[in-house]
């Protein structure tokens, strides 16, 4: 079995838990030779969307799944609650946009739901095979041919801009717009942004 | 003028203005519209999502390729500038919209350089009013340099932003007092997401906002490129030759009038291939066709404030601070320089860092421990002897011939972006930069490109009079940047659109 270092910089989600963001810098997971290797395998020969012409709705379970991870990468960011509306039912919002419209990810959803519900299968807790998947520091990165680059790159990243432009940058205090956010019209008195008094 | 039926080459600001006022005025029996773009749809939801996260712009494929350009490219920069989609470079612009200055339409009277316009300012007033309602300008009524004759926006101006403070008390403590809210091109649909390259709102004019939908009297034809005007005998054009790229379908079509609304140097290319009756290409009988190429380097001086305790930091995706101190006729003989507080590229990139596995604590910390100010601008660009466009063998993917640049930056010029990137400098200084300031100096960019087919008062030194139709033929308008005389300092969209209004205008 070889130990591999997580360089968690965020809390793990726990059911109830407060998430004071950033109050734990080291932890440490192991994961068993066969879940490194499977987590790195090549699941594809194409960098791009598989299928983007098929178009649809993603599974109830799979988009649920999918919509979770969302909200608990947010959760660790602290970019929930007051920050921002990030919830199961907006991130899934994003979801049925990406796969209902081409260049589709309805395949590449399914797969990767598949590839969480088979992580977590093989590790403890759903939340820690939601860290791994969005946390764990690969050296060297995964190639986005890999289950977890792949994941990576169509997933975590997509959902981390979503999340920030959606309302999570107010976590960064005294913000009050940033790019994507929807924030409001400037003619109105009381204005979106930041105004020179 | 009654029952025309017009050729309108092109799909951006001029092209539809044109269109739609000629229509209006039953000046046009029926008008064509061609665009050898395809069609982006805009405001499109999924498009904005793949914009927000994964930075892709819908309509990439309408830029030119490395390959489409020959010549100095490196110096006159045609890729990411110029758009070829139905809307023009109107589709992905940054929508700011100030108006020339007196000044710049009588360079020659007031330097020796170029050429004047045919009309000055004060014509042409009037119609920049009209084309800040149709482009729905956000600006300061109050201001008024240049003269506004009690003519007011049709929008509100935008708020100063928090991050301008400094640069305000700066151009204060300073004495350079001629600055204020920028004219932008923002709706009052404008939902400040500071997603302005590709809105979900269209709270940006775009010239697709302007495009009638298909009917008896109006047909846009997309992935058409016109290849040639035909000519009926020297003075009289006949029609268009066009290809429709995408289909392989071509033909002869007749027209009454042709309207030349591309940019200026696909415009400038059209005369040139638009050689029966005219050896040399249409309207180049004396060779000016092409010529005069200028535009506006685009110079940027950045630095660091070393603390930030009202944690600073980018809100909006457009500036709403500019500067017009230095576009004055005192320093038109060496070029002249128009600026604003820029930031966009300096923002945090929050999302990409969380991704790299910064923490939000130390995000919260650079946050308040530093800040970057940006003053970008634009100088006015002196012709250097031999700057032209020109046509390059082969085509690109629109059936457009490629494009060859022959370019050198005059010395004026040069001399201009030093003692203006050092004037930024300066600024950045009062404002409390520290430590260095980092002076970015861009050459420049083809969508602000003009003067290659040069309004003048006689074919022996331009291509087209004061109404912008080309000497001696009684029926081909040039309604494009390329007609400008001149470059000033400021960027052209409002002053097209004007110059369109009023060309329209007086045809109908």
């Amino acid at each position: 079995m070889a130990v591999i270092t997580i360089d968690r910089r965020t809390f793990i989600i726990g059911a109830s838990a407060f998430f004071a963001t950033n109050a734990i810098a080291d932890s440490h997971i192991t994961v068993p030779d066969d879940l490194l290797s499977w987590l790195r395998e090549e699941i594809t020969d194409q960098p791009g969307l598989r299928s983007p012409e098929v178009t649809g709705p993603v599974p109830d379970a799979d988009a649920r799944r999918l919509a979770e991870f969302g909200v608990f990468i947010a959760r660790q960011w602290g970019m929930d609650g007051e920050f921002s509306d990030l919830t199961t039912d907006l991130t899934s919002y994003l979801i049925f946009f990406k796969a209902a419209e081409s260049p589709s990810y309805l395949n590449e959803y399914e797969e990767m739901a598949a590839v969480l519900r088979e992580l977590e299968a093989r590790v403890a807790s759903r939340e820690q095979a939601f860290e791994i998947m969005a946390f764990w520091k690969m050296s060297p990165e995964a190639s986005n041919l890999t289950r977890v680059g792949r994941f990576r790159q169509l997933v975590f990243r997509e959902f981390a801009y979503y999340i920030v432009s959606q309302g999570g940058f107010k976590r960064f205090k005294p913000m009050k717009n940033y790019f994507g956010y929807r924030g409001g019209r400037f003619t109105q008195a009381d204005l979106p942004y930041r105004g020179l008094d | 003028m009654k029952d025309a039926r017009v050729a309108v080459v092109g799909s951006g600001v001029a092209a539809t203005t044109v269109a739609d006022i000629l229509l209006r005025s039953s000046a046009a029996s029926h008008v064509t519209m061609f665009e050898a773009g395809s069609r982006v749809f805009m405001a499109d939801y999924r498009s904005w999502l793949d914009f927000v996260t994964k930075d892709l712009r819908p309509y990439a494929d309408g830029l030119d390729k490395k390959l489409d350009i020959e010549g100095d490219e490196d110096l006159f920069r045609v890729r990411d500038g110029r758009l070829m989609v139905v809307g023009g470079s109107t589709v992905h612009w940054g929508g700011w919209c100030p108006r020339f200055k007196p000044e710049d339409f009588s360079l020659k009277t007031n330097t020796g350089r170029g050429l004047d316009w045919q009309f000055g300012y004060e014509e042409l007033a009037p119609y920049y009013a009209k084309a800040e309602r149709r482009l729905q300008v956000a600006g300061n009524s109050n201001r008024d340099d240049p003269p506004r004759y009690g003519k007011r926006f049709p929008v509100k101006s935008v708020p100063l932003t928090q991050k301008d403070g400094p640069v305000v008390q700066a151009f204060e403590e300073l004495g350079y007092l001629n600055f204020g809210n920028l004219p932008i091109a923002r709706n009052k649909g404008c939902i400040t997401t500071g997603t302005c390259k590709y809105c979900p709102v269209q709270g940006k004019y775009d010239a697709t906002m302007d495009l009638k939908p298909n009917s008896e009297r109006f047909r846009l034809k997309y992935n058409c490129a016109v290849v040639e005007i035909l000519m009926e005998r020297k003075t009289k054009a006949s029609g268009v030759k066009w290809y429709n790229w995408m289909t392989g379908e071509g033909d002869n079509e007749p027209f009454d009038y042709v309207f030349v609304c591309a940019g200026a140097l696909e415009s400038a290319k059209l005369l040139l291939r638009s050689t029966m009756h005219w050896r040399e290409g249409l309207g180049n009988g004396t060779g000016h066709v092409g010529r005069h190429l200028v535009s506006h380097p685009l110079i940027r001086a950045d630095g660091v404030v070393p603390k930030n305790p009202e944690a600073f930091e980018q809100e909006l995706d457009f500036p709403t601070l500019e500067c017009r101190e230095f576009d004055t006729p005192l320093y038109q003989p060496e070029g002249k320089f128009y600026f604003v507080r820029d930031g966009r590229d300096h923002r945090i990139d929050f999302a990409n860092e969380l991704i790299n596995g910064r923490s939000v604590s130390e995000l919260e910390k650079q946050l308040v421990d530093r800040v970057n100010f940006r003053l970008s601008g634009f100088v006015e660009e002196f012709e250097s002897e031999g700057n032209r466009v020109e046509i390059a063998k082969g085509t690109n993917k629109f059936g457009l011939p490629r494009t060859r640049i022959v370019y050198a930056t005059h010395e004026l010029t040069k001399k201009a972006k030093e003692k203006w990137i050092s004037k930024m400098g300066e600024i950045l200084r009062q404002v409390g930069v520290e430590g260095d300031i980092d002076p970015i100096n861009y050459n420049p960019r083809c969508d602000h490109a003009t003067s290659v087919c040069r309004m003048s008062a006689t074919a022996a030194e331009g291509v087209v009079d004061g109404n912008c139709k080309v000497h001696d033929c009684d029926n081909v308008y040039v309604v494009s940047n390329a007609v400008f005389p001149n470059v000033a300092a400021v960027n052209p969209t409002l002053t097209l659109t004007a110059l369109a209004i009023k060309v329209a205008e007086s045809f109908s």
